[in-house]
């Protein structure tokens, strides 16, 4: 139950057996390759190009897949996220790698036939466009480009605001010197507040005289028209739009009817990732004529079983060795799954490094209990139990990392309903509203405790203990580590002299007047007693001004940094103790609001109206409150475990176990399934 | 002259409610624009970015909080209507002022970090885990304020003045 003991392989083998071995390490899922530096007479080879090509291949049928699901949505079960990847026979990959082209071939042209979708669908809202420039025009009895006859010359265009044809008439009639306005016709075509547009037939001798009168008014020449009478074009456009709808729904019948393949789509998406993967490791092998080499890491618990299976099968040599002090060796932890769950969180921050054991075991125990009393809520707690609870129940198939998480949920609100009960907050106090409101008597479930928010003091005591105790475990594991390391003095200085200097601090203030004050309570301690705490303290003061600086050589340094170092512990115990007052608030802050939102539920009084008001609010306020506290829950417990705890022993660095294998997002080998 | 302090404890109210809700009203807005450019780019970060972007927005319901819980201690909700004396409604107050205060300016700063958390999980969806911390760092003297206002209050509410 911790760091898993890591092997660094080699193995030797015969290109001829190349493709077997690799694929059988990738359905075993238990080594982790890592470049090899070619000896002489090896070389490498250059696979990237074929590697980016799978890459982009799998792609492809990820986007046709999207299409396909987009215009023939396939029915998918409630919550199917959470299924997890089908176990398929590793036949069924080399039947999909037979049918590779032709189905990538398929896949393309769905790709193509939605891309002429697109193009068409650009093409009618362009069109659409035209028609509502054209309503303005449609009334015109000629094309928009008519001129006029021998007699007669035409204008059509437009002037901007709303006008009658006398209106502008009038308009042009200042502008004429002659009586040219006695010798025009204006018919109006569409009249709006913006824009008129209008055309006027002259006399050809007067052609002049109008079109300077016209210019002067702000006449303009409609931008489009061809030789069609706008109603005509109307009708083109029209039958265009017709045209084009006709040929994107004969697309979408070619992809409906595609749909099955869907199926087949998923799987050869994850052959092609499959191949990617194995020629990434290809990338990574040092070749001669006839041999192979391939180094990386495995787990000690593996590396037998797969000796024995790849020497027995093929010519080939498998030798591995301790990885202790490699640094670059990955890390790979196990726990049992109520301390495993917490890994996701653990893995944000960062794995372990060289030297480094598995701070999990350690930091599960406080997470959940810091969780629970942050959220504080038995019915929230048992809502949250209860629905990870049952998808895990249900969906056992489900992703390594869906199951991790849903598990420390499960757990946190495990913790929940625990600490809800302890300080009876049953989503709030709705059983006393309840009671109160519709039923006339007050009726209350008495906590096992006592309720935080009548003796917040005690509350906030029960806190920093809490934070107490972390903090002490952190400088314990320090020490830990140091003797781990072989440096039994430094755990002395670093981790037991803090230790020391602060307890018996704490429990001369425990029999402080002071402490009384805040806690109704107080140790009974007497003077001699309390001095030869202090004294205690004051001696390990001494000594870790004397030994924090011990790095420098001259005297004079260690002592300043030695008194820095003596600072920084004595703040360090202030501040991060006060940090852990945020379980009191936020567990304060979870129940307050949920009482306030049956509080204010309750207004209604106690009639039908009533109910329904109760019922309404209840069910609104306490989904928004629970949202927001797991949150805050969720975000500070993970920063009480990376600020405060981590701070006091862990500095993590390693790089989580990745090894070769089936990295796929639909199916899974079914031996592969079988192993792990 | 007396009849003030009710007065008194309404503008703490009042206090309690606005200034942290002005902050994370700005906070939640401006780390949303980052949130969206995120998301643009990159549509499976949403749930993450979603919650740095509800970082700032806690302040303004700490500050809810401690408004309900003076209104219902001074009896504007909920059973009462009971007497306030000066002395009592200028406690109210200053008790109010703490989340008032830092919630406002510590919204606002977080928004800053949530900020710069969301363009760092665009570019690096691994680090969510640090990212997240960097604006529950600020967050801490909000809740130190939140603590001393609900202490207060609760200290107040048996003060014999």
């Amino acid at each position: 139950m911790a760091k898993l003991n890591m092997m660094r392989f080699q193995l030797c083998a015969m290109q001829k057996d190349r493709k077997r071995i690799l694929e059988y390490l990738q359905v075993k899922e238990a080594a982790e390759a890592k470049s090899v530096e070619p000896a002489e007479a090896f070389g490498k080879i250059d696979v990237k190009a074929e590697h980016d090509a799978f890459l982009s291949n799998a792609e492809d049928i990820m986007k046709a897949l999207a299409v396909l699901d987009q215009e023939a949505p396939r029915e998918k079960p409630f919550l199917s996220f959470l299924q997890g990847r089908k176990a398929v026979p590793y036949s069924e990959i080399e039947r999909i790698a037979e049918g590779a082209g032709k189905l990538l071939t398929s896949a393309q042209e769905a790709l193509e036939l939605k891309r002429e979708m697109d193009a068409h669908k650009n093409e009618i809202q362009l069109f659409e466009a035209q028609l509502l420039l054209l309503d303005a025009w449609l009334k015109l009895p000629e094309p928009e480009t008519f001129s006029g006859t021998k007699k007669t010359t035409a204008f059509i265009g437009s002037i901007s605001g709303e006008h009658a044809p006398e209106g502008i008439r009038e308009l042009l009639a200042a502008h004429f010197d002659g009586a040219e306005s006695d010798r025009i016709h204006i018919d109006v075509v569409f009249s709006r507040p913006e824009q008129t547009n209008f055309y006027l037939i002259a006399l050809r001798r007067d052609e002049s005289a109008v079109e300077e009168a016209l210019r002067k008014i702000g006449f303009s020449r409609p931008a489009a028209g061809d030789d069609d009478i706008p109603s005509a074009r109307k009708e083109k456009l029209r039958k265009k739009i017709e045209d084009l709808n006709a040929l994107i729904e004969s697309n979408r019948k070619k992809l409906v009817a595609m749909a099955h393949l869907a199926d087949d789509f998923e799987h050869l998406q994850d052959y092609y990732s499959m191949r990617a993967e194995k020629y990434a490791v290809l990338n990574q092998l040092a070749l001669s004529k006839h041999a192979f080499v391939l180094e990386g890491y495995v787990l000690e618990r593996d590396a037998q079983a797969l000796k024995d299976e790849l020497e027995s099968h093929y010519a080939a040599s498998f030798e591995a060795v301790p990885a202790f002090d490699d640094e670059e060796a990955p890390v790979c932890l196990e726990n049992n799954s109520f301390t495993q769950a917490l890994e996701g969180v653990l893995e944000s921050y960062s794995m372990p490094g060289p030297g480094e054991f598995d701070p999990l075991p350690a930091m599960s125990a406080f997470y959940y209990l810091m969780f629970g009393i942050m959220f504080s809520d038995a019915g929230y707690g048992l809502i949250m139990a209860g629905v990870c609870g049952v998808c895990l129940w249900k969906f056992k198939n489900m992703d390594e990392n869906w199951k991790k998480n849903l598990r420390m949920f499960f757990w946190c609100g495990v913790s929940t309903v625990f600490w809800g009960v302890v300080f009876s907050s049953y989503f709030g106090d709705v059983v006393n509203v309840v009671s109160n409101t519709f039923f006339g008597h007050e009726v209350g479930i008495p906590p096992l405790w006592f309720i935080p928010m009548n003796e917040p003091m005690r509350m906030l005591i029960f806190c920093l203990a809490i934070g107490l105790a972390q903090l002490t475990f952190g400088y314990v594991l320090k020490g830990a580590r140091a003797i781990k390391a072989g440096l039994p003095l430094d755990a002395a200085w670093d981790a037991a002299l803090p230790i020391l200097l602060i307890y018996p601090l704490i429990i001369v203030l425990m029999g402080s007047d002071m402490f009384y004050g805040l806690a109704s309570f107080k140790l009974d301690l007497s003077p001699s007693a309390s001095q030869l705490l202090l004294a205690v303290s004051a001696a390990c003061m001494i000594f870790i001004v004397l030994t924090a600086g011990r790095q420098s050589k001259s005297w004079f340094k260690r002592i300043l940094k030695g008194a820095y170092g003596l600072y920084n512990i004595l703040a360090g115990w202030l501040s991060d103790t006060l940090s852990y007052s945020r379980l009191l608030a936020l567990g304060l802050a979870t129940g307050v609001i949920a009482s306030i939102m049956n509080q204010l539920g309750a207004m209604g009084g106690r009639n039908v109206f009533g109910v329904i008001l109760f019922v309404v609010v209840f069910l609104a306020g306490q989904a928004i409150n629970f949202g927001i506290n797991v949150l805050g829950a969720y975000v500070h417990s993970n920063r009480l475990e990376y600020v405060e705890f981590f701070g006091k022993f862990y500095d993590g660095g390693g790089r989580k176990f990745a090894p070769f294998g089936v990295h796929t997002k639909y199916i899974k080998i079914e031996e592969a399934a079988k192993n792990g | 002259m007396d009849s003030l302090g009710i007065v008194f404890a309404v503008l703490g109210v009042a206090v309690a409610a606005f200034l942290p809700g002005w902050g994370s009203a700005v906070g939640v807005g401006l780390a949303g624009q980052s949130a969206s450019a995120a998301v643009s780019e990159e549509p499976t970060l949403f749930s993450k970015v979603l919650i740095l972007q509800l970082l700032p927005g806690t302040q303004g319901i700490y500050g809810l909080l401690i408004a309900f819980l003076a209104m219902s201690s001074i009896g504007l909700i909920g059973s009462g209507g009971a007497y306030i004396s000066l002395a009592k409604g200028i406690a109210y107050f200053g008790a109010c002022l703490p989340i008032g205060v830092v919630g406002l300016i510590s919204a606002i700063s977080q928004a800053r970090v949530s900020i710069s958390s969301i363009n760092l999980v665009a570019k690096r969806p691994d680090q969510f885990g640090k990212a997240m911390l960097f604006p529950a760092m600020v967050e801490t003297y909000a809740i130190l304020s939140l603590l001393v206002s609900l202490l207060a209050i609760i200290g107040v509410n048996s003060l014999q003045i």
